[in-house]
């Protein structure tokens, strides 16, 4: 089924958080901040699950749900603002969003992304790894092979 | 915690949007412009009022807007997030008190409703006595979530 509206929702505080607390205290906001998306999706009434036609991407804070139509984008977007509001006591400090929805045409994701493109048509995305998520505890960067692999890969296809 | 989209593409969801409460003369539109409120420059936007769904939700998020308003005073930057959302909660509650009245508003071009026959627009409900008051409505209205991030 054809993807037309993505929804983008965005997680604030973080910035803040990781000069606060750093990694440890943003790793696990992050995580609470999937837990909500990944539960919540879940619980979606069934006009707005239809049967798993829509597609979520949750990247660090924010989450992309890439939907049929702007009536299934704004429906899930509102479910997951007002179950954000629910989950107030049951998280470390309370979420606060903020989000947008448009339409989709395979086009680039907000952030940390590259294209993806077949025959020259472009038909997906690849998160793009920062270094920070990839530097160990000795402060090296070490880059996963299998990201390399997918790199390399795409790059040779798409030249 | 507001949740944009541009009004062209959102006219498809815009009918099914509509919400009659038991005491409404008129529907309350889930889908405006408010106002008050700054949208992105370059296009026309508006709101989706994602915590109207029914009055029980409603009232219930309202105490819990309340609750984290409140938790929140120690922190400036989270407490411009609540402030711009408690902005959005009094904004809700006058176009409630207008849906109870029968009052329309006038909203910008591009996005039709059946009905917009009067000149009140959004947010002048509190000059006309919206039941819960406005009294905070300017100090919350100052903080604004393109900023935070």
């Amino acid at each position: 089924m054809a993807r037309r509206a993505i929804a983008h929702i965005d997680l604030l505080g973080v910035r803040k958080l990781w000069k606060e607390g750093g990694a440890v205290r943003v790793r696990d906001r992050l995580r609470e901040f999937s837990d909500l998306v990944i539960e919540q999706l879940a619980h979606l009434p069934s006009d707005l699950r239809r049967d798993g036609e829509y597609t979520v991407i949750l990247q660090g804070d924010s989450a992309s749900i890439i939907c049929q139509d702007v009536s299934q984008a704004i429906g899930i977007s509102s479910h997951l603002f007002v179950q954000a509001f629910y989950a107030t006591d049951r998280v470390s400090r309370p979420f606060w969003l903020r989000g947008s929805v448009s339409d989709w045409h395979n086009q680039y994701l907000p952030t940390n992304s590259d294209p993806v493109t077949a025959n020259g048509i472009h038909v997906g995305t690849q998160y793009t790894f920062e270094d920070d998520f990839l530097r160990d505890c000795t402060g090296e960067i070490r880059i996963p092979w299998n990201a390399v692999d997918c790199r390399e890969r795409l790059c040779s296809a798409s030249s | 915690m507001r949740l944009i989209v541009e009004r062209g593409f959102a006219q498809p969801a815009v009918e099914g949007s509509h919400r009659r409460w038991e005491d409404f003369t008129r529907d309350l539109r889930c889908i405006t412009s408010l106002e008050e409120f700054e949208y992105p420059p370059g296009g026309t936007y508006c709101d989706v009022l994602w915590m109207v769904d029914t009055e029980e939700r409603f009232k219930h998020l309202k105490q819990i807007m309340a609750s984290r308003f409140k938790k929140c005073t120690a922190d400036p930057d989270e407490f411009a997030q609540a402030g711009w959302t408690r902005a959005m909660f009094d904004q809700v509650d006058s176009l409630v008190w207008m849906c109870r009245q029968g009052r329309e508003w006038v909203e910008m071009p591009g996005l039709s409703h059946e009905e917009e026959t009067s000149d009140h627009r959004v947010g002048d409900a509190s000059e006309s006595g919206s039941e819960d008051g406005d009294s905070d409505k300017e100090q919350a209205a100052d903080g604004n979530p393109s900023d935070a991030e």
